[in-house]
């Protein structure tokens, strides 16, 4: 069990909040639930609208992402984070999250967080650069696997492409 | 059939399913209800007499308290449907134990004792489960229906109800007479229909096929509470609330008058009916009641209460059951009044006595009425309490407060007075009535502004009031100094820190005082700013104030300074010689924050120093410099500075201009000022009421009242007319400070021709005096009728959609409506309080569809059903334009529009060049477009908006319901003295339609792409989907055109970012290079992607670089102009969030589906065996 202040300090790690204050600490703190898990429990299912972020306070939570046959798979401990990307519109998890073992997950719900980043710019800032940061990150990975080419096989390819 | 059924019964067909489950449960419970009720009551009337009357509402209380002890420790924990199976498995355990009993009572007791004490328990096991599961129905059916559903749902359900109740009094009239022992018979009945709700509740979330709404939403899961906490928080909530207070009155009133009137009524009872049969006599009356009042309340619950609900509203309907019970109290009260032979007399038809036919009607009022209408009405009044609290709310009033109004009852009925003096009872009856009647109107006149308050407490309002407190237990207090002591970054030191004196305040300065020693710069500013903000007075913290003021550090010294400031007060000494200190320092908003308090000192030293340096801000060269000195001149208290600051009013940078106007605002409201000095300043600041600047206006209208408080009427009138809200509100605050004179020179406006003032004028006075209500409604149906207009106009653009410019027309059109809206929001606000109505307003907005009908019944008690209809439908997301214009064709009796008239129309429109522009714009588009067609030539589409124009397969007119001859009509109209950017278009438009091709290139001088165009492209980018017309006209204009020519690289990786490009033409490459010169290809850019967001904000390096691979058009949109952007329209963050969800989705697909690819290939490689 989690008192507010192990909240509080909790979403002060989590890099969305990292540069809030105390009240939206405290706010943040009061509107988010807590939720266990035993081992193998689904926590998001494929198909399901989520519009929350999950944070991973204790266990282990397999994440499996899926496009048509195709999966990825990762692993988020204690201060690991997921649905950031689905907490703003009610996009369908193309994702799947399961504990791996006993698990304690802070859940924020889209409402809380939408009346406060009504209020405080600077919230939704932090929020704006923490998603762009994820997304720079996310093409470095791309580009480690996709195929180099050389400037001139780029153009003959974009020549092609063009035709 | 079905259809025609949920039509008849005006229920939706998804709907459908659900009613029939929960009907068939409330058809169990009423039946078996009916049945233990009258064999039950008939049984303990008949064998222990009236006399124990007292004792049976003692009981009822008691047992009622210790039934909501259990079901307020379960309610908004469980599930509201595994509650109900829990609550029949009870029922089913005491009958059956009371059926044993029943048994061998004789046996147990003894014969003397054994008569009637079964009964007694019997009955509280009936009223236990009985009032458990009535409470129940309301939480159970808000699980499946929302509050605007659910008004329909209760009153159908309602109907169900009655049909019930002649079921179960049938049955049981039939049955009477035959059965031997009826109460067992009753028992079983009841059994059997436990049972049924019992499955049904275990198998309902199966049956219903939708998902409940979670018990624990908005509340925190980890917090197991008691039944007492339990209790104490429905009490908290309760008596928080105005609206709950009120109910809780009426409630306890209500209470006493029913158990008062029951009394009387099985009084009169138990004195008609005696001998062998007196059960049967009894129960028979009763189920004729029942049977008979249920006969008579049908139709009215099956097709008028719906209506009345809907035409009279909640709370009007929450008077009814209050006045026939005043009715019912007055009739019984007048029985000792009446002439023995009078109340002997036998009506032949019915057969009873006039006595016998009064405590009929009071017991029909009692019970059928009660839950007919009361108990329907009172679910209603339950949805103005907020969900998460709902359960426990409603456990507190039904299992402590109602209690208390029948425990109240009980003792009033057991005192020696009843039996001594015959009017007492009567006056009783009278006096509770009319109390009860009152405390309704009470009740109802609280429901709005309840409403109000439940949209606030589900929109997470509540989390934004600053008295978020946080609770520290000692060990907690231990575990945050470790983690204080043993963090390694500033941030979580900070926290800790914060939460530390939070907890324990004085007690950790010296700890941290020493961490803030030695550590970096941020974390000395963060404590200072932390003991500052915990009010810590010590002076310990004074002296650390004093020291860092000379910290090397300018965050430092600013956090030394504002907590000397705020702990040894403006005056001191100590801080006026640390203030003068710091007016040599390098940084200026150090010096702004002292600098006012150096002049209003008035002491010469210090003043002398503070000019020299005020004068040096106010002449220096960079803009922000002057308007932080401009900004200082409006915190001295002088009114001489007045004449100084209207110098800057004139000054070239908008940002003096506006801090000028500010200070001018902020001393003319503290200082007084001299006639001379007042004709100074009036000319200059009536013409900032024209200024450009929103703000700037707003603060003009502000000044102008401070600088004529006496005749300020007359002279803000302009900024009645102003075309922003914010500025008209300002005037209409100040004008009803001013009642009198306002009144006097406005009353003569109410009738004026210009729209805008009519309704202005009455927006004011109804804040005066409220009879001017009904104008604000005149003007609400009006501007409905004016956006029902503009639907019609929209729907006849319908066929040209796919043209871009017409698509941009009817955004227009669209948020011209949205502007009509908000104000008739605003006109409602100027009736029942602007904040009220924004809260329902934003709930209206609301895409979840339980928040939207709570936001719709805020709007509900305001207006009336008509223009809640109209407003229901403009506001509904769900509505198809076509829908909306059947609708409001109906509702206003309107005409239909072609597009040329709404196309002419916009070219009328003299004050707005630039829609007169959009006009021709979209002229040339359909004249082009003919002109193609006529042609039968396929040639290059219109340059850039062909890119964007769907391709048209159709080659004949009938596409466009235009001829080439009637748009040169419409453009040969606009022929005179037109604006140059109007005569290019039209020029433009003229080209077009002959077929001769705008060329852009690189080499082309000015814009390549008019302002239109780029609203239109600006549309179709994701970043702006949801940006206004209006607002896209601010972009459009601030964004630049950048042109690059084939393998141009836009940005490298490494270069410093903040920039948005938008490819309105060409194609861009995103690459990341790698070793050996090769670099991989994120991805491929076409016309209307942007790239650069990733750094947008923050600035920071680009990790990729951007290539033209093409020659290249984007539209640049640079972080500064960005920004300020974002700060004009806040609500453009969340589509931004939006924007970069999506991407940072995307780039997750990328991978996953590249991942599986690469294990692909490795394994036909291990096929292949390399």
């Amino acid at each position: 069990m989690l008192s507010q202040v192990d909240k509080i300090i909790f979403l002060k790690g989590i890099p969305f909040f990292a540069n809030s204050t105390m009240q939206q600490l405290t706010s943040l703190a009061t509107a988010c639930q807590t939720e266990n898990y035993s081992a193998d429990e689904m926590i998001v299912e494929l198909g399901d609208i989520p519009r929350a972020l999950f944070m991973v306070t204790a266990g282990h939570v397999q994440i499996t992402h899926f496009v048509g046959d195709r999966t990825t798979e990762y692993m988020l401990d204690s201060r690991g984070y997921f649905g950031e990307a689905y907490i703003f519109d009610e996009s369908v998890a193309d994702f799947e999250a399961v504990s791996i073992n006993e698990t304690m997950i802070l859940r924020l719900g889209y409402e809380p967080l939408h009346a406060l980043i009504k209020t405080d710019l600077n919230l939704s800032y932090n929020i704006v650069r923490n998603l762009s940061q994820t997304i720079k990150s996310k093409n470095d990975q791309i580009a480690r696997m996709t195929r180099k080419h050389t400037r001139g096989m780029h153009q003959i390819f974009d020549k092609l492409d063009g035709l | 059939m079905l259809n025609q059924f949920a039509r008849l019964f005006n229920i939706r067909r998804d709907e459908l399913r659900r009613l029939t489950i929960i009907s068939i449960m409330m058809v169990f419970f009423i039946v078996g209800y009916v049945w233990a009720n009258i064999t039950i009551i008939s049984n303990f009337v008949s064998n222990l007499g009236a006399d124990k009357i007292p004792l049976l509402l003692i009981g009822d209380a008691l047992i009622i308290v210790v039934t909501f002890a259990g079901y307020s420790a379960v309610a908004d924990r469980w599930a509201n449907h595994r509650i109900m199976a829990g609550l029949a498995v009870v029922g089913i355990v005491g009958i059956v134990i009371g059926v044993f009993f029943l048994r061998n009572e004789e046996n147990l007791l003894g014969a003397s004792n054994a008569i009637g004490w079964t009964t007694f328990f019997l009955y509280l096991v009936f009223r236990s489960i009985g009032e458990a599961i009535s409470t129940h129905w309301g939480p159970l059916v808000n699980d499946y229906f929302d509050t605007r559903a659910a008004k329909r749902i209760f009153t159908l359900l309602g109907g169900v109800v009655r049909l019930s109740y002649i079921v179960g009094a049938l049955s049981l009239a039939i049955f009477n007479d035959s059965a031997p022992e009826l109460i067992l018979l009753g028992l079983s009945v009841w059994i059997v229909t436990l049972l049924g709700i019992f499955i049904m509740s275990v198998y309902m979330p199966r049956l219903m096929r939708v998902d409940a709404v979670q018990p624990t939403q908005a509340q925190n899961s980890d917090t197991k509470k008691g039944y007492w906490q339990n209790l104490y928080e429905g009490y908290q909530f309760a008596f928080k609330s105005y609206y709950l207070r009120a109910f809780v009155v009426a409630s306890v009133l209500m209470m006493v008058l029913l158990a008062l009137m029951q009394f009387e009524v099985l009084a009169i009872l138990d004195q008609t009916y005696s001998g062998e049969n007196a059960e049967q006599q009894i129960s028979d009356f009763l189920s004729q009641i029942t049977f008979w009042g249920s006969i008579i309340l049908l139709p009215f619950q099956l097709f008028a209460f719906n209506r009345l609900v809907s035409w009279a509203g909640v709370e009007t309907v929450n008077l009814v059951f209050p006045t026939t019970s005043l009715l019912a109290a007055l009739s019984l009260a007048a029985i000792p009044f009446m002439n023995p032979e009078v109340t002997t007399f036998v009506i032949p038809i019915i057969g009873i006595a006039i006595v016998v036919g009064i405590a009929m009607l009071a017991e029909f009022n009692r019970t059928i009425l009660n839950i007919g209408i009361r108990a329907i009405n009172d679910e209603f009044l339950y949805n103005a309490v907020p969900v998460r609290v709902k359960g426990r709310t409603r456990g507190f009033i039904s299992g402590i407060v109602e209690p208390f109004g029948t425990l109240l009852a009980g003792v009033i009925v057991a005192l020696p007075l009843i039996g001594t003096n015959e009017l007492f009872l009567p006056a009783l009856l009278v006096g509770f009535s009319v109390a009860y009647l009152l405390s309704s109107l009470w009740v109802s006149r609280q429901y709005g502004r309840a409403l109000i308050s439940m949209i606030e407490e589900e929109n997470f309002s509540f989390l934004l009031e600053a008295n978020n407190r946080i609770v520290i237990d000692s060990e907690t207090i231990q575990s945050l100094e470790t983690r204080f002591k043993q963090a390694t970054d500033d941030d979580t030191r900070l926290l800790m820190a914060r939460l530390l004196i939070e907890a324990r305040g004085a007690h950790y300065i010296d700890l941290l005082s020493l961490y803030a020693e030695n550590g970096s710069k941020y974390l000395r500013a963060g404590i200072i700013d932390t003991f500052v903000s915990a009010d810590l007075r010590a002076s310990r913290i004074v002296d650390m104030c004093v020291k860092y003021i000379v910290d090397s550090d300018p965050i430092v010294r600013k956090s030394a300074i504002t907590g000397l400031k705020q702990l040894v007060g403006v005056e001191s000494e100590r801080y006026l010689l640390a203030a003068l200190e710091l007016l040599n320092d390098n940084d200026t908003q150090l010096i702004a924050e002292v600098l006012p308090d150096l002049i209003n000192t008035r002491d010469f030293y210090f003043l002398q120093h503070a000019t020299q340096t005020l004068n040096e801000l106010l002449e220096h060269p960079e803009a922000q410099q002057r308007a932080v000195g401009v900004r200082i001149l409006g915190e001295t208290d002088s009114p001489r500075v007045l004449l100084l600051l209207l110098r800057y009013l004139l000054d070239r940078s908008q940002v003096v201009r506006l801090q000028a106007v500010l200070a001018i605002e902020k001393l003319s409201s503290k200082v007084k000022i001299t006639d001379e000095l007042v004709d100074a300043l009036s000319m200059t600041i009536s013409s900032l009421l024209r200024d450009p600047l929103d703000r700037i206006r707003v603060s003009a209208v502000k000044i102008v009242a401070n600088l004529h408080p006496n005749d300020f009427a007359e002279r803000i009138m302009p900024a009645m007319l102003d075309s922003n809200l914010e500025v008209r509100e300002m005037a209409v605050q100040l004008l009803i400070q001013n009642p009198t004179a306002t009144r006097e020179t406005f009353i003569p406006l109410l009738d004026s021709t210009h729209g805008l003032m009519s309704r202005m004028t009455s927006a004011v006075l109804v804040r005066i005096n409220p009879k001017y209500e009904t104008r604000i409604y005149e003007h609400i149906d009006t501007m409905l009728r004016e956006i029902y207009i503009t639907v019609n106009r929209m729907v006849a653009l319908e066929s040209l959609r796919q043209f871009p410019v017409i698509e941009i027309v009817q955004n227009i059109l669209s948020e011209e409506n949205d502007q009509i809206l908000n104000e008739i929001f605003y006109l409602l606000g100027s009736v029942h309080g602007i904040d009220d109505v924004n809260i329902a307003v934003e709930a209206i907005n609301s895409t979840i569809p339980r928040t939207r009908a709570n936001g719709i019944e805020a709007i509900d008690v305001m207006l009336s059903l008509k223009l809640l209809t109209a407003i229901e439908n403009i506001t509904n997301p769900e509505m198809t334009l076509d829908e909306l214009s059947q609708y409001g064709t109906t509702t206003y009796e309107l005409g239909i529009f072609t597009p040329a008239q709404v196309l002419r129309e916009l070219l009328d429109q003299h004050n707005e060049d630039w829609k007169i522009y959009v006009g021709i714009e979209a002229l040339g588009e359909l004249g082009h477009e003919l002109s193609q067609s006529q042609s039968s030539q396929k040639s290059s589409p219109l340059d850039l908006l062909a890119s964007t124009a769907p391709s048209i397969q159709s080659q004949n007119n009938t596409i466009v319901p235009f001829t080439l001859e009637e748009i040169d009509a419409l453009l040969d109209n606009l022929r005179g003295e037109l604006p140059l950017a109007l005569r290019t278009a039209l020029r433009k438009a003229r080209n077009a339609i002959n077929g001769i091709q705008f060329e852009r290139s690189a080499q082309h001088q000015g814009t390549a792409i008019s302002d239109v165009e780029r609203i239109i492209f600006l549309k179709h980018v994701e970043f702006f989907h949801r940006v206004t017309i209006n607002q896209l006209r601010k972009v459009a204009h601030v964004c630049k055109e950048v042109w690059f020519e084939e393998e141009q690289v836009i940005f490298n990786e490494g270069d410093i970012g903040g920039t948005l490009y938008i490819i309105i033409e060409g194609r861009v490459g995103i690459e990341q290079a790698q070793e050996d010169s090769k670099s991989a290809r994120l991805s491929t850019l076409n016309s209307e992607d942007s790239f650069g967001e990733d750094t947008l904000f923050d600035e920071s390096r680009h990790t990729t670089s951007a290539i033209a691979l093409t020659p290249t058009l984007t539209l640049r949109l640079d972080n500064e102009d960005f920004t300020s952007l974002v700060q004009a329209y806040p609500e453009m963050t969340l589509d931004i969030i939006r924007v970069l969800s999506y991407q940072v989705r995307k780039t997750n697909q990328r991978i996953t589906s590249m991942t599986r690819q690469d294990s692909q290939a490795e394994n036909l490689f291990d096929k292949l065996g390399l």
